[in-house]
């Protein structure tokens, strides 16, 4: 256990090493944020006079080794734009994210996991067939569409719920709804097909054989064991949620770090972008490393290494 | 066995129906923050901006969803008001030219900030020089006429350059006074998170992503501002704001998207409001190119583009089409001579035969991608009706940030569809923008370009106004653009409220705004 810890801590500084060069070449070759301060009447004298005095002008390793020292710091640097320490207006947003993220995710495995286990156990039942079918269109139409119905139709035509912001529990729930759809779809799926090839094993035959309730092999014997794929699917389901529901966000105004990004990308606001990044990434490796976890207490025979 | 999962499947549905049902009930009853603002007895608007704050110092921004909020906090000198075409005193109470470099200024006696510190002249000179350092777009022009602000007693001071510059008041209602004390108190990084000024509203708290909360200022020295409160909320997304505005989360919203604005003229509660803005759009021409130098050609694409219909059309008649300058009718140097190139293909194909025009090579045409209104139907619609007489246009749509450094990289060429706009309501940036000195000026005429430098620096007004009708007059006979139209920024409202100004600089006036009577 200790070993895979020490090596997945090596493995997570290449990755965050990786993640922060992809991302400063990528950022900096898109552009740079001096064009889009400026007026567009302004010289090109004006233009030099601030790309020097935010340090645009270096070479760009220059630029990344500047960047790399202060990482080493714990200083990603100020936002081009507000002059405020980037990493706080990341961590900042990062609240809204896990509360939307945490919904979405409760609200698919509690729809996923019983319509998942309906749809196996009455296979080719009009609950299967029907299931099926929303579990299609739930992955199948794109968040963006989704939300703007919802809105349409429960905000703006029944007046159920706030269409915008942040707030109570009322305003969570279109957002979370539309985010966690694609993910509760998909688990639904998961969760079907693996308890029907659990549920036509031996060992469940025997368990019914020895007069086991149903409920009990449902649920100790066959989910148990279909368990193990669909952790690993919701292990990048919660990363990916986290990781700024970019589109969700937008479209309820939630003041989450997907938004943060959005902006930020589209006024080149460079050490935000790299700050999210860096969290973001953060986030994949700590979830991948709670799932490794976790795979090794569902399943016994998984030793981690 | 088939029994029991008959039971199941029952009770299934029950419950499932049954939590259903009750959900939204719960829910709504749990919503007071959402359904109960009316029954206050604080009186509130809210207003739901694309675009959040990215600081409240807006000495570092000219931003118009920034402005708009932190300008009721930060107040200027002075101000434009576009329904009487003048200057008017904000901070300021007088002001005269007393030669070619000097202005005299004379505050409004007994205005304080609301932490209380008095405002004077050496305030003033603090908060101008501080201007001069800052990321304000105004900034490094002024900074180079080497500004400087003298207090002649505790409420005069004069402002002075190195040359004679006509737009010192112009450029001054972008400059908020900034109180010296609190500055020197809380630093930069503070103010710009929590800013104290001379204006009707203080802050009451900043929910970042989410919303600012103003509240009226007990001592405010002016009049109007009837709300308690304004809250300003982020709402990025074009249609989730009409949503929020049908069901009364904000009261006001700008950026309407021309989709949406049927849905809301349609809606008996709400008003779209469309404004004229200070964005003039054209393609713009590299006059330099061989195939575009001869002015024949450049008159021809002016023919042959039908500009009524790409506004009736395409912008559902949100737009002025521009009459043969890029000069809005509401800016100072609007010349009334001109007339916009008539709609007539023959006569286009006729004068790139003459000019001896070569068909078989294509021009491309750069073009923005949500930038503008319509950006990209705009841009094929262009490029289609050239298509009519012949000319292949090929269009290239980038995204904005890599536009606006190609822009400046003078990349974008040979034609590019663009919009420049004016903070203040004065022609000289409409039309100094297409002189040779200019990042982005590609006319390349000599006689403009001399036109525009005595402009530069004539104080006379009519005689500034006189050099701006012979510039716009020679950009039109030599057709260096290809005039498109003003579009209009469009707003909307609901029946709640009323008397919000929607002004043509993006700036959202809330000095007579009030709950409807």
């Amino acid at each position: 256990m200790q070993a895979f810890i020490i090596r997945r801590l090596i493995q997570a500084v290449f990755v965050l090493l990786g993640a922060s060069i992809v991302s400063f070449a990528l950022l900096h070759l898109a552009g740079n944020p001096v064009d889009l301060i400026l007026p567009m009447d302004a010289t090109a004298e004006e233009r030099d006079a601030m790309m020097h005095q935010l340090g645009y002008d270096r070479p760009l390793i220059q630029q990344y080794a500047d960047y790399m020292r202060g990482l080493v710091r714990g200083d990603f640097g100020e936002s081009v734009r507000s002059r405020q320490p980037a990493m706080q207006l990341v961590l900042e947003r990062l609240p809204a994210t896990l509360e939307l993220a945490a919904v979405a995710m409760a609200i698919s495995i509690v729809f996923a996991f019983p319509a998942g286990i309906a749809a196996a156990i009455w296979r080719g039942s009009i609950v299967d067939r029907g299931l099926m079918v929303l579990t299609l269109i739930g992955q199948s139409v794109p968040v963006f569409f989704l939300g703007l119905v919802f809105i349409l139709v429960f905000g703006v035509r029944l007046r159920w719920f706030p269409v915008a912001g942040r707030g109570g529990l009322e305003h969570l729930i279109l957002p979370a709804l539309s985010l966690g759809m694609y993910s509760m779809a998909r688990t639904a799926r998961l969760v079907r097909s693996g308890m029907l090839e659990v549920l036509h094993s031996d060992y469940i035959t025997t368990a019914r054989a020895k007069g086991l309730s149903e409920q009990l092999v449902v649920v100790r014997h066959a989910l148990k064991n279909a368990l193990v794929p669909i952790i690993t699917i919701l292990g990048l389901d919660i990363a990916t949620l986290l990781g700024g529901a970019i589109i969700t966000e937008t479209i309820f105004s939630w003041p989450g770090l997907g938004q943060l990004i959005i902006y930020s990308v589209s006024t080149r606001d460079f050490p935000i972008v790299q700050a999210a990044v860096f969290v973001i990434a953060c986030t994949y490796i700590f979830v991948n490393f709670f799932v490794d976890i976790l795979y090794a207490i569902v399943n016994p025979r998984v030793r981690l290494m | 066995m088939l029994e029991q999962q008959n039971v199941n499947r029952r009770q299934l549905l029950v419950y499932g129906a049954a939590v259903g049902a009750a959900l939204p009930m719960v829910l709504s009853t749990s919503a007071p923050a959402f359904a109960a603002q009316d029954g206050s007895e604080t009186s509130v608007i809210t207003v739901g901006q694309g675009v959040e704050p990215e600081t409240l110092d807006i000495q570092q921004t000219d931003v118009g969803s920034t402005r708009n909020v932190a300008g009721l906090i930060l107040q200027p000198l002075v101000s434009w008001n576009y329904n009487t075409g003048e200057l008017e005193g904000v901070l300021a109470e007088r002001w005269s030219s007393v030669d070619d470099l000097t202005w005299e200024v004379n505050l409004r006696p007994g205005v304080q900030y609301t932490n209380g510190e008095p405002l004077n002249a050496e305030g003033v000179k603090f908060a101008i020089e501080r201007f001069l350092t800052a990321t304000h777009p105004f900034a490094s022009r002024l900074a180079k006429l080497e500004l400087t602000v003298t207090p002649v007693d505790e409420t005069t001071v004069q402002l002075t350059t190195n040359a004679p510059y006509p737009f010192v008041m112009l450029d001054a209602t972008r400059i908020p006074i900034v109180p010296p004390g609190y500055l020197g108190e809380v630093g930069d990084s503070e103010f710009a998170l929590n800013p104290v000024g001379t204006g009707p509203y203080t802050l009451r708290e900043w929910i970042a992503g989410d919303r600012v909360v103003l509240e009226k200022s007990e001592s405010y020295w002016g009049e109007g501002y009837a709300f308690d409160e304004v809250v300003y909320r982020v709402v990025p997304e074009a249609a989730s704001r009409t949503a929020a505005l049908q069901t009364g989360e904000v009261d006001a919203i700008s950026s309407v998207s021309l989709l949406d604005f049927e849905t809301i003229d349609g809606d008996p509660n709400l008003d779209a409001i469309a404004v004229v803005s200070n964005r003039s759009m054209f393609i713009r021409f590299d006059c330099e190119d061989p195939r575009l130098s001869d002015v024949r050609v450049r008159q021809a694409f002016n023919h042959a583009v039908d500009k009524d219909l790409l506004v009736s059309a395409l912008l559902l008649g949100n737009g002025e089409v521009l009459d043969g300058q890029p000069i809005g009718r509401q800016i100072v140097g609007h010349n009334d001579e001109l007339e916009a190139y008539p709609y007539d293909p023959d006569l286009a194909r006729q004068l790139l035969e003459e000019a001896g025009f070569d068909f078989d090579e294509p021009l491309t045409m750069f073009g923005t991608v949500g930038r503008y209104t319509a950006d990209q139907d705009i841009t094929q619609a262009v490029a289609g009706m050239l298509g009519e007489v012949g000319v292949q246009i090929e269009v290239q749509p980038l995204e904005w940030g890599v536009w606006l450094t190609r822009y400046r990289d003078g990349t974008l060429t040979p034609l590019t569809f663009v919009g420049i706009h004016t903070s203040v309501p004065d022609a000289f940036t409409l039309l100094d923008t297409h002189s040779s000195a200019s990042i982005g000026g590609k006319f390349k005429n000599p006689d403009f370009d001399a036109i525009m430098n005595e402009a530069a620096s004539t104080i006379e007004p009519d005689a500034r106004i006189e050099l701006y009708n012979q510039a716009s007059q020679l950009l039109r006979d030599e057709a260096g653009l290809l005039f498109l139209y003003q579009q209009y920024d469009i707003y909307a409202a609901n029946h709640e409220v009323e008397g919000i100004d929607f002004r043509p600089d993006d700036a959202i006036d809330l000095v007579q705004a009030a709950p409807a009577s």
